[in-house]
């Protein structure tokens, strides 16, 4: 639900800009994230999706300009929009010699919850996401999917309001990423909000009721799929070819695969 | 397939053994190794090097230590007694350097993926027992044939070819005795290390273990300057506790050999029941080396390809959770992961492994009184290199980013609890200085407070340590760093615990060379020793962010 007025929604960025020497990784970024929705960042590697999330997790300082989750600044107290969100990050560094129990453990101690919920909850996830029998074994003999599913149950162990989700669907299975998906649908019909950056096309299309286009940090494109084919002037086109257009990539794919095309003839 | 290609095939397998064992020694590289793969290899390269080089050192100066106190030393009960004596510590010392110093590189052995590949090659069952056992013994090759030939060549020379002989076959058995128990010992603890049950006696358990094994690296280095002592020892208890106790001792490993030896050197110069006793468990010593040669193959290829079993049960334990407060919770987290590995136990022992280091410059004064100069060079070198086990603390995270960058942790909470381990592990080894000063004659009373004063920079040592790094590599915020990998960071934190940790002790030195007044040199230590804890204590939070 679009609320009106700064400070009400759980994600509102206001002109972001994140530079590293002499890159800009984010420049002039404005853009809002509702209540009960999904919203979709995407983009080329490279084009700043990462270094939003960082910023909006308080894990980097902008060099101008806000990012509030909930009404809370991620720069001034990145603890309390730590205690309201659900992140998981791209890169899958848990800690190799500890088990998912131990982790969890660590975690719950951390966010300080009650043992009744917070066991019921890790319980019934597991269960949900087939994770039980992995709930013991050392994370390093996990394999990529059980991983992402113990980050899944490490975001959600507190019943976050906010899941922000970097590039989740990255080299997963067929069951674990429709098990994603599902763990993304059911949290926005019980009122919470997704933020998740991701290249897949087909993920984005059909799970985002909103989807950001950013291109060397800057948001060249921002609504609803039918929105966006409007303002990419190709009615009934894929996202992709409406990303690739208004990313201005078509041209360049287009003659890469002609070239490969040729290549291959040889 | 000729002995030249399994020789060529178990080295390359050799190499990712060590190259295992070397990450699992040091977890910090474990993120590291996609960065600068190449530097972390010829680091790899190097520590091997270095292993048989001072092993070949050891072996040398135990060797000619031993053999020179047979001909220069004055021991009571005869020198065939010392003789046998002295080549039984030999081996002794030969057994505990091969297990020890290579225990952590063959933890690799069994985490490591090395044996998968050969395994899907065409080869039979004993072919592959054959090339595993080949591969284990490649690893310890330099070490164990330094130790097989120097010292036999040295025994021949001086006391025939016999004897030589004798001791060339007692070394090989004792080498492949040692490399049994190596093998055992080392999937065990790599089995400890990864199970999933967790509860408190299995990490008692590791880290004792973790503890005994790193000790006995200290102990074997140790020995060699008091093989003498330990002879004239032995002689005085067996002439004291009769023959009878001879003829036990030749019976236990490795007096058995050393026993054999002397009578081989001299003649039957002992009682007919320790020359029986000592040739029967030689011969019970042969059989069971050769038993563990031909078994062990089959051992390690059931420990590296069937997997070591990281679980005591089959069955799945109930979802449940142990929760604490944060602090508790991280504490915990770090105590997991440092008793995990041989390495990062290493790290969490390191205080104290260092007062083992330096204790022997207090035997100095024993007899005198020790003297405040001897109190303050062990504490101050406890202090100093103690500060490791805080860089390695810092580094355990390195794993862990995906876990922390979610979590509403407050940077301080972080180092707090980093500092409250470091805190009991330098606690415990300037406990251990206390109790022996304690049990010893001091040159003044005022002595033991040194250790006792010195307490408070367990916090400002692990203070200043944290603060710095994570304002450096941070910019405040809670980072992990590197002990090998960033050892410009590495070598600011040991600035950085030196100035801290050695402030109360320059304190004291000053005012005593002032004054030659102890009580006013402790109250100065105690002084600046908790000032540096209270400005610390001031100008953490203005260093750190969230």
């Amino acid at each position: 639900m679009k609320v009106e007025g700064l400070g009400m929604n759980p994600i509102e960025i206001r002109d972001l800009v994140k530079t590293f020497g002499n890159i800009i990784a984010v420049n002039k970024l404005t853009f809002d994230v509702y209540e009960g929705e999904v919203y979709g960042l995407l983009g080329p590697n490279g084009a700043g999706k990462t270094t939003t999330l960082k910023v909006l997790m308080g894990l980097l300082d902008p060099d101008s300009g806000t990012a509030n989750v909930f009404g809370i600044n991620s720069t001034s107290n990145p603890i309390e929009v730590k205690k309201k969100v659900g992140y998981v990050p791209e890169e899958q560094l848990l800690y190799n010699s500890l088990t998912s129990r131990e982790i969890l453990e660590f975690v719950a101690s951390v966010r300080d919850l009650d043992y009744y919920r917070a066991k019921n909850r890790v319980a019934e996830m597991a269960r949900a996401l087939d994770f039980t029998n992995q709930y013991d074994k050392p994370i390093i003999t996990l394999s990529q999917g059980n991983k992402q599913k113990a980050m899944l149950l490490i975001a959600m162990l507190h019943a976050p309001d906010l899941l922000i989700l970097d590039e989740p669907f990255s080299g997963l299975d067929v069951r674990t990423t429709r098990i994603m998906k599902d763990v993304i649908q059911i949290h926005t019909e019980k009122g919470g909000s997704v933020l998740f950056s991701t290249h897949i096309m087909e993920m984005a299309q059909g799970l985002c009721d909103r989807v950001g286009i950013i291109d060397e940090g800057v948001l060249i494109a921002e609504g609803t799929l039918d929105e966006l084919r409007t303002q990419s002037e190709s009615e009934e086109a894929t996202l992709e070819n409406v990303f690739l257009k208004l990313t201005g990539e078509d041209e360049d794919v287009r003659k890469g695969v002609d070239a490969l095309r040729g290549a291959l003839d040889k | 397939m000729s002995f030249r290609e399994r020789w060529k095939i178990a080295g390359t397998i050799a190499q990712e053994i060590r190259f295992n064992g070397y990450l699992e020694a040091n977890p910090s590289n474990l993120s590291r190794i996609k960065e600068k793969p190449e530097r972390i290899i010829s680091q790899i390269k190097r520590s091997s090097a270095i292993n048989s080089i001072l092993t070949g050192i050891i072996v040398l100066m135990v060797g000619i230590t031993m053999v020179a106190s047979l001909f220069f030393l004055e021991i009571t009960g005869g020198k065939e007694l010392h003789f046998a004596i002295s080549i039984s510590i030999f081996f002794g010392i030969g057994f505990v350097l091969i297990f020890f110093m290579n225990l952590i590189s063959s933890t690799g052995f069994f985490n490591a993926s090395a044996m998968i590949l050969p395994s899907t090659l065409p080869f039979n069952k004993s072919e592959l027992e054959g090339l595993m056992l080949l591969a284990f013994a490649r690893i310890f090759i330099a070490p164990i044939a330094l130790l097989v030939v120097i010292f036999p060549i040295l025994i021949t020379a001086i006391f025939g070819f016999l004897t030589g002989i004798f001791v060339f076959v007692a070394l090989a058995t004792t080498s492949i005795l040692a490399l049994g128990a190596l093998i055992r010992v080392s999937g065990w603890f790599y089995s400890k290390s990864q199970s999933g049950t967790e509860s408190v006696f299995s990490t008692i358990v590791r880290v004792g273990a973790g503890l005994g094994m790193m000790l006995g690296i200290i102990v074997s280095y140790g020995a060699v300057g008091f093989i003498p002592v330990i002879v004239d020892f032995i002689i005085n208890f067996a002439a004291i506790a009769g023959s009878g106790i001879i003829s036990i001792l030749a019976l236990i490993f490795p007096f058995s050999f050393g026993f054999v030896a002397a009578i081989l050197t001299y003649g039957p110069v002992f009682p007919v029941a320790t020359m029986m006793a000592s040739i029967a468990a030689s011969i019970a010593y042969f059989y069971l080396g050769f038993r563990i040669y031909v078994t062990s193959g089959r051992t390690l290829r059931s420990l590296a390809l069937g997997g070591v079993s990281a679980s005591t049960s089959s069955s799945i334990s109930p979802i449940d959770l142990i929760i604490s407060s944060r602090l508790r919770g991280l504490i915990r987290k770090d105590l997991r992961i440092a008793t995990r590995s041989l390495g990062s136990i290493m790290l969490l022992i390191f205080p104290f492994l260092m007062i083992f280091a330096i204790l022997p410059s207090l035997s100095l004064g024993i007899i005198t009184g020790i003297r405040s100069m001897s109190v303050l060079l062990v504490v101050g070198y406890a202090t100093v290199f103690g500060s490791f086990a805080m860089i390695g603390l810092l580094g355990l995270d390195t794993q862990g980013a995906s876990v922390y960058e979610g979590l509403p942790l407050k940077t301080s909470t972080v180092l707090n609890g980093k500092i409250a381990i470091f805190s009991l592990s330098y606690l415990f080894s300037i406990l251990i200085v206390f109790v022996i000063l304690l049990i010893n004659n001091l040159t003044s009373p005022y002595l033991l407070c040194i250790p006792l004063f010195q307490i408070p920079c367990a916090y400002s040592i692990g203070a200043a340590i944290g603060g710095t790094i994570y304002k450096v590599r941070g910019g405040g915020r809670a980072t992990a760093v590197n002990l090998i990998g960033d050892q410009a960071m590495s070598f600011l934190a040991l600035i950085v615990s030196s100035v801290v940790g050695l402030l109360p002790l320059l304190g004291y030195s000053l005012i005593l060379l002032d004054t030659g007044n102890h009580l006013l040199s402790i109250l100065t230590q105690l002084s600046i020793s908790l000032g540096e804890m209270i400005v610390l204590r001031i100008a953490l939070p203005h260093i750190l962010r969230d």
